[in-house]
């Protein structure tokens, strides 16, 4: 390999030493997953994206206490760009979103269509048919496709917290276990 | 009419006597445009630049069109690091490498010795990660990952003998444990010693083939150079058949085939059939064995 400059030989391998040595230091600094960011820690540990999560607890203008999908306010790339080094910067971001966005329960279309039916077929058992579905305890952002007549919510105060599910193979215990500090985030 | 299988040698032994530069820029294109892209933006580019390079027959080398294609796919990866997948990094590096090589006065050289010690600091770097984790080596991630991921069900329900029902209840569990976050949470999962067995293995397989192929890769030897590339097949095919993240087995295959040298044909030829088998492990073998 005498014929090749030392530019050719080690411009690309010196850059992925740069990145996996960066890689490393973040994630055992700044809660980067092993999965990514360039150093080859994929099927390593058990810590990757979809073993964390957002905790939101969320009090409506109303008053009422809602527990709500926050991820669900962002769209897949910068979701799992956020969650690869979950920190407080991006609840605050992700806080303020949630108090721009009005909100129905996840289950929004399943009752706009219950209700539907039920309009059409009053002789029928609806609490045979469909028991206490109506109930539901999660909040998402209002979607295009969402029916006009569910009335949504806006939120005076947002509550976060990062999590992780972390695993114990000898105990086969799962568990899930937080990631810094909540974040309260009010309407000013 | 002519023979399909003996057709399909002809082409096989066709491939083989191109300028290994030559094969190993084509197949490099080849695999950006079929897993290059992580984004829309770098697939449209891709899908436009790669395409028509690989069909040209003077610009498949040109010096120009690959700082095109480096240019694009650093700008959208460093711009998306945070997210993209390992071997999207991978990529990048090789890509730039082989835009280094069609720029050099030596480009087989170039090519062969970043095909080398970039295969060897991958593994290196993916043997580390695996001992600092510390869920590897005791079998803790692959337990879980036989539980929990899909595309282990084969091997977690033949192998390991955990009941499909068992593992459709674990990865309910996984999805709902994360909805429901608390301190006082928790739950357990099916463990049996069998699955702790198998497991281990799978880890310890793995752990010593990979610190195997970085050594053999990154350190200059007779014993290396004799079997380095044997132990780049053999980890390539036994884990992307089962795992088929075919743009992983894709460009290490590449930079394996450029690494070795032009009089080891047979070995070549595994290289290349390699990557035709590679695609066998997108099909429904379960499916299909049932």
């Amino acid at each position: 390999m005498s014929g090749i400059t030392a530019f050719e030989r080690w411009l690309a391998p010196g850059l992925l030493i740069s990145v996996a040595l960066v890689q490393i230091t973040l994630s055992h600094t700044k809660d980067l997953t092993p999965w990514k960011g360039g150093g080859f820690g994929m099927f390593a540990s058990t810590d990757s994206l979809s073993m964390r999560v957002v905790s939101c607890e969320a009090e409506t203008l109303a008053g009422e206490t809602i527990l709500v999908d926050a991820l669900d306010a962002v769209g897949s790339d910068r979701r799992d760009m956020m969650r690869s080094m979950p920190g407080e910067r991006s609840l605050i971001w992700l806080g303020h979103r949630l108090l721009d966005l009005e909100l129905v329960p996840e289950t929004a279309r399943r009752m706009a269509a219950e209700e539907r039916l039920k309009s059409e077929n009053p002789d029928l058992d609806w609490k045979l048919a469909f028991g206490n579905s109506k109930t539901t305890s999660f909040y998402r952002p209002v979607r295009v496709s969402d029916p006009e007549d569910v009335d949504p919510v806006s939120l005076r105060r947002v509550t976060l917290r990062w999590w992780r599910v972390a695993f114990d193979g000898d105990a086969g215990k799962l568990w899930t276990e937080p990631i810094g500090e909540a974040i309260t985030v009010e309407l000013r | 009419m002519m023979n399909p299988i003996a057709a399909f040698r002809g082409m096989f032994a066709d491939l083989l006597r191109l300028p290994t530069e030559e094969l190993v820029l084509r197949l490099t294109l080849l695999t950006l445009l079929l897993h290059g892209s992580s984004e829309t933006w770098l697939d449209v580019a891709l899908q436009v630049l790669c395409g028509m390079m690989l069909v040209s027959r003077n610009h498949f080398a040109s010096p120009g069109l690959w700082i095109a294609v480096s240019s694009f796919i650093w700008i959208i990866n460093a711009t998306d690091w945070l997210w993209i997948d390992n071997h999207k990094f991978l990529m990048s590096y090789w890509v730039l490498a082989c835009t280094v090589a069609v720029l050099s006065k030596a480009p087989m050289q170039v090519l062969r010795w970043n095909g080398k010690v970039l295969v060897g600091l991958c593994f290196g770097f993916a043997t580390l990660w695996k001992l600092l984790a510390g869920q590897y080596w005791n079998g803790d991630f692959m337990v879980y990952t036989l539980l929990v991921d899909g595309r282990m069900e084969f091997i977690a329900n033949s192998l390991a003998g955990i009941p499909k029902a068992d593992l459709a209840q674990s990865r309910l569990l996984e999805d709902t444990i994360g909805l429901l976050p608390n301190e006082q949470l928790q739950t357990s999962l099916p463990i049996t010693e069998r699955l702790r067995f198998v497991a281990l293995g799978m880890s310890w397989w793995t752990l010593l083939i990979e610190a195997a192929t970085a050594v053999l890769f990154l350190v200059k030897s007779p014993i290396s150079n004799r079997w380095r590339d044997l132990v780049l097949l053999a980890f390539v095919a036994s884990t992307y058949v089962f795992v088929p993240v075919l743009g992983f087995g894709y460009i290490l295959t590449i930079m394996g085939l450029a690494s070795c040298p032009p009089e080891r044909t047979m070995i070549r030829t595994v290289y290349l059939a390699v990557l035709v088998i590679l695609q066998l492990g997108r099909l429904p073998w379960e499916r299909l064995l049932s």
